[in-house]
């Protein structure tokens, strides 16, 4: 059945299709152009396997068909390569030629730089309370079209954020937009009420916002960071590149969707943490000098008041305290006026309280005797120029020592007289006057005092009672410092360390600046300081038992070129234990209305906090704690604080009650202070039982005041109290460590004094049934 | 042994070495290949049900290549014209009750199962072409090449009417290698393709026109030394299908010109409609020389083509083993369409050589369009890569072609 023009040829004779020895000229009209050569033409050469491969695989039978011989097949074998050639040829110019760009836009699509953000340094004082910390808070948003169960949603959102139903039902039903932001700033322990709602239309930003867990405490000296963390005041301006570390990056895969998956393979950079830093501050003393100037401020009707606690033995800022203040958490509500650290920040005349420097200088100078006479003239002096010096009250004749404790200005006019004019600037400039002290606090100012080349005749009188001048409290502390240090000045400063990343602890060692007078000098000071306060102007700051050394200022303001009689700059500074001191206290209110002398109206303020420090400490003589009515602070409500006026009662025996001392309950939480409380025959009339007593007041009689800080955020160092493990006494005085022990039901045994250091067994061990006696070593 | 040539007894009998065993184990080689890169291209999106489903198709597909292999030789010519007509049965039938996917209706449901009959109509066609070919037949006579055109022509209104343009444009691509094989007149080809390429030409812009015009009517003018007449004739045909070209662009189906004009620009709509192309690229061009290895393809392991088991899976093997292994598999294409044009080429009966001429050409076609398409070098058509691309209609049919070529192989020395 032949159909085409060319009969086929069969040519089984000459050249059978045989398997074994291969045909391959298929494709060709001429068996003469074989592409291999038939191993039957060669039949004594043995074929190899790889021949014989190629054979099975490709040999074509050698059936020759009518439609190939007119050349067609080259044709369609020519139609069929160049297809191919073409693909490889592109395959060639995609994969080889431009394979670098394809690439480059391969690994833009799918690598994905992901920031590892830093943490930002926790800041504590120098008990490691933690006083600046991070917390997460979520943003949510509502994609109105993806979320499906709205009433459900609308329904959870209402019952955590207290809104109307209807509020967020409104938002559901607006889908035109896609992303509507409802709730913003929410803490991570709020939000988490809403992790059952599994919809994708719910958008939850987390989000690290810096936290101040004690609010306004401190504020001045912490400062506050931007949303973005990016510190704007205080330390967190001051330090703000080494708080917030560096942030470092991973490198992730993304697929088609958009969506990241990790990839162990790339490149990750930690994040290099910022530092943690510690304080020199104690919060504690810093709690007691913001409540006690707070009362001072209002007590006095004062525009504002700072306070300043600071060893002047290393020059540690203890405590740093401005009226008014603010709190960081929420730093867009406050005014600059309470945002604005004075301390460090306003320079003012500071009066009487320069007295005691010209009279460090007189003394070092040995140009005058403590007890030489000098008269002041009735309290109205007429210098050169006709101006007149005038003292508040008229003395006559004065003694050196006395025209301190009584701060004549007549007198000090004249105890500068007997200074060399550039001597005198010399030693003023070594107190720090117009220096800056270098505190770690961001925009100090450094006060002004001329030149003596450019000062007027009666300049150095006025100087020398703290006129024509300005300095900052900063400078007035660091100042009487040096005195109290015995002459030799150190440097200011609020970090104690900072701990890095890496774990390395820089401590700042205590720097001394210069010694600016001699020892001897400072030390006949102190003692007429001593006498400022025992009869002088600073009478009302007397604590019983305890020798304190300071002197007052009373200076008029500078207002519109005329000194005022109504704005006053009131000061008291001062330190103790005049014998070596270890305490100083600056107080000064700015134009208070309610009384104006130092003495009166700051005085009180520092002895309030040197109350608490000697309270704090366990050094108040006993004989010291009966206070005077007049001086007693009401305490106000701060963030979490809370009084409870809960009465406590001795109804074991009522009439020695007055005499007995309540039991120091502080820090301790309410329910045991209670326990506490009735463990000496006390009972607390009051059925509260959350929080922790922050302090306790006493009002003669058996009245006594607890005040309760009911605020969760600050770290106490109570700790659970379970029947079977051992409590944490660590950091505690011997005292509270016995009456925590009463409380929590635990025998112990004490080895030494002061404040336990170590415990055994540790804290958190189970208390052995046979022998449950915690043995408590303490640092003294 | 040597077989006697005429010997149909012996021929008939069952021989093992018969067997086509280069066609079966490069049809294996495929499928495995594309076993695998549908494995890697499912891999990372956890839908291996997929990978499972192929390889259930992919036994089944064996076992029917197996059985039709082994069909005794005339069997295949007895059913081919009622198969034809049940395929075109088919097509019509998707037309009224198909399932419409990504806008064409091209699938037909029974139960569970759906398949595209377009598939198996490609295989039906060749055969009717070889049954209407084996007769004592004269592709010089019109009558004749009009009947066999008819024969593809039926089916590829059909399937225009789905609209699956792609596919039409496989079957009109048989037609030509089919008449070509056969011996229809070459100026007759050149001068219904001629203006045909011509039309395609001028989508690319007027120099491509005017180039293509001119050297399409040299080799009118040149190859053929036809009179003139006939050959102005034939150039006046190239320059109205150039023009014609651009009015039919103008009616064609949106996103079927929105295709065209992301071949000429793909960046032109890079998230939309030239996405495709543009990741396609990507994958196999950042693949390089070497590849980046096996599941270790980024593009492909983060999904960034779509659907890139199916019509692109040929961008799979391309990235993760480079240039050489897309290479390597191009050869594997070759040498099977190689091996079915030697078969073509060889059998003694007509029927046979036509069906192993169109099997052949369909695979090609499939092969250079496909590629094509992933690489940028023709519209996305959606034409699959035989053996390899997800779906079982397609290997199944390429399977039974597989089956077909080698039962074609077995009885090469029967004539009927």
């Amino acid at each position: 059945m032949r159909s085409y023009d060319k009969p086929h040829i069969d040519q089984p004779s000459s050249r059978p299709y045989t398997r074994g020895d291969g045909g391959y000229s298929s494709f060709s009209e001429n068996p003469a152009t074989p592409g291999f050569i038939p191993a039957s033409d060669q039949p004594h050469k043995k074929t190899v396997w790889h021949q014989r491969l190629i054979e099975r695989f490709m040999a074509a039978p050698q059936v020759k068909d009518p439609m190939t011989t007119n050349g067609r097949l080259y044709l369609v074998l020519a139609i069929f390569l160049l297809g191919f050639s073409a693909v490889v040829f592109k395959l060639f110019k995609v994969q080889v030629l431009n394979h670098d760009e394809f690439s480059e836009q391969a690994s833009s699509q799918y690598k994905m730089q992901v920031a590892l953000p830093a943490r930002r340094g926790v800041i504590s004082d120098r008990n490691g309370i933690i006083l600046a910390s991070n917390a997460f808070v979520v943003k949510f948003a509502f994609d109105p079209q993806e979320i499906k169960n709205k009433v459900n949603v609308a329904a959870s959102f209402a019952s955590v954020f207290g809104k109307p139903k209807e509020y967020y039902t409104a938002i559901l039903n607006d889908t035109s937009r896609r992303y509507i932001v409802v709730e913003k700033e929410v803490p991570l322990e709020i939000a988490s009420k809403l992790d059952g709602i599994k919809e994708h239309g719910l958008i939850r930003e987390t989000n690290e916002r810096r936290s101040y867990a004690f609010g306004a405490r401190a504020s001045h000296i912490l400062g506050f960071t931007s949303k973005d963390g990016r510190g704007l005041a205080g330390l967190e301006m001051f330090d703000d590149k080494i708080l917030r570390g560096k942030d470092g990056y991973t490198v992730m895969q993304r697929d088609g969707r958009g969506r990241p998956r990790p990839d162990v393979d790339y490149e990750q950079v930690p994040a290099s943490n910022g530092d943690d830093f510690t304080l020199t501050i104690d919060e504690s003393i810093q709690a007691s000098t913001e409540n006690a100037l707070r009362a001072g401020v209002e007590k006095a009707a004062a525009e504002a008041g700072i306070a300043i606690v600071m060893n002047p033995r290393t020059g540690e800022i203890l405590a740093m305290a401005n009226m008014p203040d603010y709190n960081p958490n929420d730093f867009f509500s406050a005014t600059n006026e309470m945002l604005r650290n004075r301390a460090i920040t306003d320079a003012f005349e500071p009066g009487s309280t320069m007295k005691v420097l010209t009279a460090a200088i007189a003394l070092d100078q040995n140009v005058w005797k403590e007890n030489e006479k000098i008269d002041a003239h009735g309290g109205t002096w007429v210098v050169e120029g006709g101006a007149t010096i005038r003292d508040t009250h008229p003395y006559g004749v004065l003694t050196f020592r006395q025209a301190l404790e009584k701060s004549s200005n007549v007198c000090f006019a004249q105890i500068s007289d007997r200074l060399e004019r550039r001597r005198f600037y010399k030693y003023m400039r070594d107190f720090g006057m117009s220096v800056l002290t270098g505190v770690d606090l961001p925009g100090e100012i450094k006060g002004n005092l001329h030149k003596p080349s450019k000062w007027s005749g009666n300049s150095k009188r006025y100087v020398a009672f703290g006129y024509e001048m300005t300095a900052t409290p900063i400078q007035l502390a660091t100042a009487y410092a040096t005195i109290a240090n015995f002459g030799v000045m150190m440097k200011p400063y609020l970090i104690a360390k900072r701990k890095q990343s890496n774990g390395e602890v820089v401590v700042t060692q205590p720097q001394e600046v210069r010694r600016v007078i001699t020892e001897e000098t400072s030390k006949r000071l102190i003692s007429i300081m001593q006498g400022v306060v025992d009869s002088g102007t600073a009478t009302l700051c007397k604590i019983k038992g305890v020798s304190i050394a300071g002197k007052t200022g009373t200076a008029q303001q500078l207002v519109n070129g005329h000194y005022s009689k109504e704005h006053y700059t009131s000061t008291f500074i001062g330190f103790f234990p005049a014998e070596k001191p270890e305490y100083e206290i600056l107080v000064i209110l700015r134009s208070p209305h309610n009384g104006y002398y130092g003495g009166a109206v700051s005085g009180p303020i520092f002895r309030e906090i040197a109350m608490s420090i000697l309270e704090q400490t366990g050094k108040l003589p006993i004989d010291a704690r009966a206070p005077m009515a007049a001086t007693m602070p009401s305490i106000v409500d701060e963030g979490g604080t809370v009084e409870i006026e809960g009465t406590i009662l001795n109804t074991r025996d009522k009439d020695n009650a007055i005499d007995r001392d309540i039991p120091d309950v502080r820090g301790l939480p309410m329910d045991l202070a209670k326990r506490v409380l009735a463990s000496q025959g006390f009972i607390v009339a009051s059925g509260n039982e959350i929080g922790v007593v922050e302090r306790s007041i006493r009002f003669g009689g058996d009245s006594v005041r607890l005040v309760v800080r009911t605020s969760t955020a600050k770290e106490d160092n109570v700790g659970v109290i379970s029947d079977t493990e051992t409590p944490n006494f660590l950091g505690m005085p011997m005292a509270r460590a016995m009456k925590f022990a009463a409380a929590a039901n635990v025998r112990v045994r004490f080895v030494g004094d002061g404040k336990v250091v170590r415990q055994t067994p540790d804290a958190g061990a189970t208390i052995d049934a046979q022998n449950p006696t915690i043995t408590l070593f303490g640092d003294e | 042994m040597a077989i006697t040539i005429g010997q149909s007894a012996a021929a008939e009998a069952l021989d093992v070495k018969d067997f086509d065993v280069a066609t079966f184990v490069l049809v294996l080689i495929l499928t495995i290949a594309g076993f695998a890169s549908i494995y890697s291209a499912t891999y990372a999106a956890q839908t291996i049900d997929r990978f499972s489903l192929q390889l259930f198709f992919g036994a089944g597909g064996v076992i029917v290549l197996l059985i039709v292999a082994l069909l005794p030789a005339r069997w295949l010519s007895i059913g081919a014209y009622a198969f034809y007509a049940a395929s075109i049965g088919l097509l019509a039938l998707v037309l009224v009750a198909g399932k419409v996917v990504l806008g064409q209706k091209n699938w037909l449901a029974f139960g569970g199962l759906t398949f595209q009959p377009s598939e198996i109509a490609k295989l039906a066609t060749i055969m009717a072409l070889g049954k209407f070919l084996s007769g004592d037949r004269k592709l010089s006579r019109p009558f004749d090449i009009i009947v066999a055109s008819l024969i593809v022509l039926i089916p590829i209104g059909l399937i225009l009417a789905e609209p699956d343009p792609g596919s039409a444009m496989i079957y009109l691509g048989l037609l030509f290698i089919v008449l070509l094989w056969a011996g229809t007149d070459i100026f007759l080809l050149m001068a219904v393709i001629g203006p045909g390429l011509v039309a395609v030409m001028s989508l690319f812009g007027k120099t491509a026109m005017l180039v293509s015009v001119l050297s399409v009517g040299a080799i009118f003018f040149f190859g053929f030394r036809k009179n003139l007449l006939t050959t102005v004739l034939a150039f006046f045909l190239l320059i109205g299908a150039s023009f014609s070209a651009d009015i039919i662009y103008q009616h064609m189906h949106p996103y079927q010109r929105e295709r065209i004009d992301l071949l000429f620009n793909p960046e032109a709509d890079p998230l939309g409609g030239g996405y495709n192309i543009i990741q396609t690229k990507i994958a196999i061009g950042s693949g390089g020389v070497l590849g980046k290895g096996y599941l270790q393809g980024t593009q492909t392991q983060l999904r960034y083509v779509p659907k890139q088991w199916t019509d692109f899976i040929m961008s799979v093997p391309a990235e993760e083993f480079g240039f050489i292994g897309a290479t390597v598999l191009l050869l594997f294409y070759l040498t099977l369409i190689y091996r079915g044009l030697a078969i073509a080429s060889s059998v003694r009966s007509n029927f046979s050589s036509v069906v192993a001429i169109g099997i052949t050409g369909i695979w090609l076609l499939h092969v250079i369009v496909n590629i094509g398409m992933t690489l940028g070098l023709m519209p996305v058509v959606g034409i699959p890569l035989p053996f390899m691309s997800y779906g079982g209609s397609a290997l199944i049919t390429n399977m039974l072609m597989a089956g077909i070529l080698m039962n074609l192989y077995r009885n090469r020395r029967v004539m009927f």
